[in-house]
């Protein structure tokens, strides 16, 4: 699911760019620095909309550096389990296919397809196909993710086609 | 033997199908997918080249229901008409825009607290609105 | 025969046996009984043997029958005789005790009785080494009866093991003493380890013979205690009859690499012992199957050898691949056998990898499993209920006791209630989509997605492979992160960077339920749990510097330079020389590893960093113009400038409370320098000012002279004003200059030029400066009034403020007045001390206006200023009175000499030229003064008012008083005087400055250097000012006009 969210970040910003273009700076770098990464807490940083407020730089003593703690609004990403999706179909192999889900991979294992639905090893590219069904590469499938595992950059979730409504769609 | 953990930390379990989102997300504002690909299309910003940013485009444009802010709009405003949609089952049916109350309600197990006919009637007008959009 | 004696004995048994009712009719039967036993028993040869030797009347079945007979009729008689009351005593003496024994409770009274008491003797426990006890036991018994009728047997009573208790044996004795001495001299006790009493209430419950629980049949698994296959699985095929020894087949550990003398003697007792497991273990070899082709080919074919369907190899047999071979029940460990999946599946695998999952009992490791599942479960954990009443439900765990676990079911029906269920009844529960991580097992700690769960195997979907692994869901427990979102364990974070202890720092590369996995600075890993960390650290702030001297910060993609050229993203640094790198390509340790921050090298440096960053910083950031540019790589941070070369300079403090203390630089920071003391080993902060670099020899000199980094430079000049002199900035370090400059190309040539005439100046011409003014048309000459004076008076200006504004010499230390000047000055020697030497010619502060308004050099350098006011007219007194330029060109431009004369050169360089006020009585000159033409200078307050200021005469002679009051006077003819009548005057000779010569063939005197006082004649004139003279002695000097003076002899 995409969301609008209100986020922080800080930025530690040296000395030396202390000056007419630092507010620039700053800007520049709040979308480098969030655009793109991935955190469990709020899944993927889409793009960033608006910069609420750049923050008062605050000088670190010691160092020198200015300390900004900058409010932005930007779009997120972040999967549910239990959550239906949309994707296309990335990768086929035995074990089941790998779907896009915009930034995210998400995994439908074999296990989890149905049963009509089998591997056929012959078939250019791989697929999952029954008699009125195919799934291959860049088939549009709708599935459920059934689990997500977070780790510091990443989301991988796994999901399932085997209920009702989920599968191949046009 | 493994120690044993006394207070082990109770974490509330993410489940969307009742719509459990977890602290941050819970009140978050839902995008449809239509918007998102407005909100990227029209950036006043060079896009960012990350792999991310690329792949939601392109996600975006592949399954953007609704072409036009109207569009999108519209179908906010017919939803808004079933207060108890939350923002997450707006979006979500939005997003897949099912044919049917039984479809509805299996992709977005939380509607069962909407009754079969509201339903179906809210569904058939995101359809034809889907349907005519310029 | 022994056959025979057999049949004989089983006859004897069998007559015995019938015969025993018979004796039942006497009250001895206890006795009789007993002694039958022990017969039947007693499998002792010796025994049989005595029972046969000692029965031998035996052999005669009546022979006995009447032996038995007259005994009987004995025991009659006896009886008979015996008095009644003595027979009625016997009678209620026998019959009182088993009255007793067998009266009231059957099964408890005799136990109570028959417990030890404070009177009988105690029992001691010895430690021994593990799996001896039995032999010891029998040792201890060989050895009482060998000592038995010696001098001093041994006093115990009695000794045994108890297979559950290994490690120990017990003794029965009076004292400890007795039993150390019973113990000593034998191998794997270790009394030194105690002999402990074993308390009396005890002592009964260590002879209880519990039924034993034998489990192994043939089949189950067990694994193995001890030796090579320490921990292997086997699995259980026959079982000899008395249960102590077991046949096991598993999977050999064949070492395929044996040491050279291993293979030569493949069967010799080495090995033998090595098999039996004794050997080390470092070099264990890894499971394999047995493979006879293999084995032939490292142990040669002798060494393998073939019985039917066996193989049998250094006295072990295998069959299949398998090892088969007997163990003592002892050396096998029978429960928590729990083997994994993987475990098995190799059994079944067998040899050639193909399944035949006949001959393996699934039920037995279902059952191993379940047992095991038991003591796995944790409060908390989701679990199912799969047999019972109860099939079916499932919920979280509140708590377990034993085998006895309490769930709070979840579903309608079970509306907060608790359930008890026995632990075998449930398993743990996962659903599709759970993260889970392998404890246990070949997999253990594989993580994975949860995507199919039949019965208790689930199928999880590695986060590392993208494989589907197979495990019991026993081994299984939900990660940390499902859930929260996020890799949380108390305070500390995934990657967080924490303190172990003192010395040791790690980074969480894995977070378990209540654990983490760290990865400590030095490479290891460790399991710690929370409360072993004492902090998080933050390395946000921690500055290390890469390879290349860079800054390495927290974030940035680097890449190893040496070992595996690993490349990752900084995630922590510690102590500027460790590196934390993240990389989540490598499976390792969660892609975590460690390494040296000066091995490695930054990446491609951040685009969106670079677009912005580099050319403004340059700008902003002074310190940065210079060469540091080029070190602007890496992660757009700030790059640092060269070395400042003052850091690790030896100096001493020379002012403040620790002058006199000896330190090392170690960092600098404008004006102030961090200097660490010899002393006591502190670092203090303390004004370069205060400090002077020590020599190797113990001198001390200014901190900044020599070699001073060019960054001083920059500083001195501005950044925003080039220097046209800049090429001079290091021109005492004689290194080669670097910008262009005007002067600098002259430098050579100039000098090469210079060189042709002999030139008491010289040591100006290493100036370039001065090189230069004589060869380059002189902006400056137009608006001067003499070109010698230009020439003259430029160049050292030039030269000065060129370097005085680009050497290190820092603006105060010229501003400092005189002893700076003296300290300096042994270096100008080398390049154009003179000139410097030459301050002191004047007192008047004039020329600075018209330099300034001349020469832009004295605008441009900072050091300008200062030189001007502190070096008043340095070139003023003789230069303000050329009056006569003409003059002294003439000598100049006739002064026509060829070779230069290179060792004239030098030495006139060496000395520094200063003409005294008095030069007219410097004992060279003094006795040839008539015809030296003079001049009038510096009269106004001495002299008629100035009056005769600038005029020009001959001087005559010379009155030398030799006294202060009266000044020493010259008659002078004036070539213009005031008075015409009165063209001869007395002149102090304070006010007579030399004419000098002007041009070629002007007859001079030398008035400085190894010819001084001699006449000459000039010949070539230089540009410079430098004149090629010919002395008397026809000498060829090259000196400059300044230093000749003219003589007229046609007065």
């Amino acid at each position: 699911m995409f969301f609008i969210k209100e986020l922080s970040h800080t930025i530690l910003l040296h000395p030396s760019y202390f000056g007419p273009r630092m507010l620039q700076f700053l800007e520049s770098k709040l979308y480098s620095d969030v655009e793109g990464t991935c955190s469990g807490q709020f899944g993927y940083i889409i793009a960033v909309v608006s910069i609420l407020d750049i923050g008062k730089g605050m000088v670190i003593s010691g160092s020198g550096q200015a300390e900004f703690i900058t409010r932005y609004r930007a779009i997120v990403f972040k999967p549910f389990k239990g959550e239906v999706v949309d994707g296309v179909v990335n990768n086929v192999n035995k074990m089941g296919f790998f779907a896009d889900v915009g930034p995210l991979t998400v995994f439908v294992s074999h296990q989890l397809i149905h049963p009509d639905l089998k591997f056929d090893p012959n078939s250019n590219p791989p697929s999952f196909a029954s008699e009125d069904q195919i799934i291959e590469k860049n088939t549009k499938v709708r599935l459920k993710i059934v689990g997500t595992r977070v780790d510091a950059t990443e989301i991988f979730a796994i999901g399932t086609i085997k209920e009702d409504h989920l599968g191949v769609i046009d | 033997m493994t120690p044993r953990l006394r207070h082990r930390p109770q974490v509330e379990e993410e489940d969307a199908s009742v719509l459990k989102l977890g602290p941050e997300f819970n009140n978050a504002g839902c995008l449809l997918i239509s918007e998102v690909k407005y909100l990227l299309e029209n950036r006043d910003k060079d896009a960012p080249d990350t792999a991310v940013y690329n792949k939601t485009l392109e996600y975006v444009k592949t399954f953007a229901k609704f072409n036009t802010t109207d569009s999108a709009s519209a179908v906010r405003e017919t939803l808004r008409r079933e207060p108890a949609l939350t923002q997450f089952e707006t979006a979500q049916i939005a997003n897949l825009c099912p044919v049917d109350a039984e479809e509805a309600k299996s992709v977005v197990p939380s509607l069962v607290k909407i009754d079969d006919d509201r339903l179906n009637a809210l569904l058939v007008e995101i359809q034809t609105m889907r349907k005519f959009q310029t | 025969m022994g056959a025979e004696r057999g049949k004989k004995r089983q006859k004897v048994c069998g007559y015995h046996r019938t015969k025993r009712p018979a004796v039942n009719r006497f009250l001895d039967v206890e006795a009789e009984v007993d002694e039958d036993e022990e017969d039947e028993e007693d499998e002792d040869e010796y025994a049989r043997d005595e029972f046969v030797v000692g029965g031998e009347v035996e052999e005669d079945d009546l022979a006995r029958r009447a032996a038995d007979h007259a005994r009987f009729d004995r025991r009659e008689r006896e009886l008979d005789d015996q008095d009644l009351a003595k027979i009625a005593e016997d009678v209620s003496q026998r019959y009182r005790r088993t009255a007793v024994r067998y009266s009231g409770d059957m099964s408890d009274i005799p136990q109570r009785l028959l417990m030890p008491s404070v009177h009988d003797a105690n029992l001691w426990q010895v430690r021994v080494r593990p799996g001896k006890e039995r032999d010891l036991v029998f040792s201890l018994m060989r050895k009482a009866l060998d000592l038995e009728y010696s001098n001093r047997p041994l006093q115990i009573l009695s000794a045994f093991q108890r297979d559950s208790l290994p490690g120990m044996i017990y003794v029965e004795a009076r004292s400890a003493k007795q039993v150390s001495e019973a113990c000593n001299g034998l191998v794997g006790i270790y009394p030194s380890r105690g002999i402990v009493l074993v308390p009396i209430e005890e002592m009964a419950s260590l002879l209880q013979i519990k039924k034993q629980d034998l489990t192994v049949t043939p089949g189950s698994w067990v694994r193995i205690r001890r030796g090579k296959y320490q921990g292997d699985l086997a699995q259980v095929m026959d079982i000899t009859e008395n249960g102590e020894e077991v046949g096991l087949k598993f999977i050999p550990r064949i070492d395929l690499n044996p040491k050279d003398d291993g293979a030569i003697d493949a069967m010799g007792k080495k090995r033998k012992k090595g098999a039996n497991g004794v050997s080390s273990f470092s070099m264990r070899p890894p499971q394999r199957f047995f493979n006879y082709e293999e084995a032939i080919k490292v142990y040669g074919r002798k060494a393998v050898s073939k019985r039917n369907q066996v193989y049998v190899f250094q006295n072990d047999t295998y069959k299949d691949g398998f090892i088969e071979k007997d163990f003592r029940l002892t050396a096998l460990q029978l429960d928590n056998v729990n083997p994994t999946l993987d475990e098995i599946t190799r059994f079944t695998r067998g040899q050639d990898g193909a399944e035949n999952e006949s001959n393996v009992d699934l039920s037995i490791i279902a059952e191993a499993s379940r047992k095991a599942a038991i003591s796995v479960l944790q409060p908390g954990d989701h679990v199912e209920v799969f047999e019972g009443e109860q099939a079916g439900v499932h919920g979280t765990v509140h708590s377990v006791e034993q085998d006895i676990v309490t769930i709070e079911p979840v579903g309608v029906d079970f509306d907060g209630q608790r359930i008890q269920i026995p632990a075998r009844s449930v398993r743990k529960r996962f659903k599709p989509g759970d993260h889970v991580k392998v404890m246990t097992g070949q997999n253990a700690d594989e993580t994975g997605l949860v995507v199919s769960v039949v019965d208790n195997v689930v199928t999880f979907l590695s986060d590392m492979s993208m494989q589907e692994v197979s495990v019991f869901s026993k081994d299984l427990r939900e990660a940390a992160e499902v859930g929260t979102g996020t890799n949380v364990v108390g305070n500390y974070e995934l990657h967080d960077l924490v303190q172990l202890d003192l010395q040791t720092v790690g980074v969480i590369f894995k977070t378990e339920r209540d654990s983490f996995r760290v990865l400590d600075q030095n490479g290891q890993v460790r399991l710690v749990q929370p409360h072993q960390i004492s902090m998080r650290r933050d390395s946000n702030r921690a500055i290390a510097t890469d390879s290349e001297g860079h800054e390495l910060r927290v974030n940035d993609n680097v890449k190893e330079i040496d070992g595996e050229g690993r490349k990752g993203r900084v995630l922590h640094t510690h102590q500027s020389f460790f590196a934390f790198l993240h990389n989540r390509d490598y499976n390792e340790n969660g892609g975590v590893f460690v390494t040296r921050a000066r091995s490695l090298v930054s990446l491609a440096p951040k685009g969106n960093v670079m677009k912005l960053g580099a050319a403004d910083l340059s700008k902003m950031n002074p310190a940065l113009s210079g060469g540091a540019m080029g070190g602007m790589v890496g992660s757009g941070n700030i790059g640092r400038g060269p070395r400042d070369r003052l850091i690790g300079v030896t100096v001493t403090i020379v002012k403040g409370p620790q002058k006199g203390y000896v330190g090392t630089i170690k960092d600098t920071n404008g004006p102030i320098a961090r200097v660490e003391l010899v002393t006591n080993n502190k670092i203090i902060s303390i004004d370069k000012s205060k400090l002077k670099r020590r020599n190797p020899n113990g001198t001390l000199e200014a901190l900044e002279s020599a070699m001073g980094p060019p960054r001083n430079s920059y500083n001195s000049n501005g950044p925003k004003t080039p220097n046209p002199y800049a090429g001079n900035r290091t021109p005492w370090g004689g290194a080669a200059t670097r910008t262009p400059n005007p002067y600098d190309s002259s430098r050579t040539p100039a000098w090469n030029a210079s060189a042709r005439t002999p030139n008491p100046y010289d040591n100006g011409g290493k100036t370039p400066a001065w090189n230069a003014s004589a060869r380059t048309p002189n902006p400056y000459a137009a608006g001067s009034q003499t070109p010698a004076w230009n020439a003259s008076a430029r160049s050292p200006r030039n030269p000065y403020n060129a370097q005085g504004g680009t050497t290190p010499r820092p603006n105060s230390t010229w501003g400092g007045a005189t002893p700076a000047w003296g300290a300096s000055s042994p270096r100008r020697e080398t390049t154009s001390g003179g000139w410097n030497s030459s301050g002191g010619w004047g007192d008047a502060l004039s020329w600075g206006e018209p330099a300034n308004a001349q020469t832009p050099g004295v605008a441009f350098t900072p050091g300008a200023d200062g030189f001007a006011a502190q070096t008043p007219g340095a070139f003023e007194g003789p230069y303000e009175t050329f009056r006569t330029p003409g003059a002294m060109f003439n000598p100049m431009a006739s002064a026509p000499t060829p070779a230069p004369q290179t060792t004239g050169i030098s030495h006139s360089n060496a000395g520094a030229y200063e003409l005294s006020e008095r030069w007219l009585l410097d004992s060279e000159i003094v006795d040839q003064v008539r015809g030296i033409a003079v001049k009038i200078q510096g009269s106004s307050s001495k002299w008629y008012n100035g009056q005769y200021e600038a005029k020009t005469g001959v001087v005559l002679s010379i009155l030398n008083t030799h006294n202060e009051q009266f000044g020493t006077t010259a008659t002078v003819k004036f070539d213009e005087p005031l008075d015409p009548s009165q063209s001869t005057l007395q002149v102090p000779v304070d006010v007579l400055m030399p004419v000098h010569p002007l041009k070629s063939k002007d007859e001079v005197m030398i008035l400085y250097g190894a010819h001084k006082g001699q006449l000459a004649t000039v010949g070539l004139i230089e540009p410079t000012g430098m004149m090629i003279v010919t002395t008397q002695s026809y000498l060829v000097e090259e000196i400059h006009a300044d230093r000749l003076v003219v003589v007229r002899k046609d007065i």
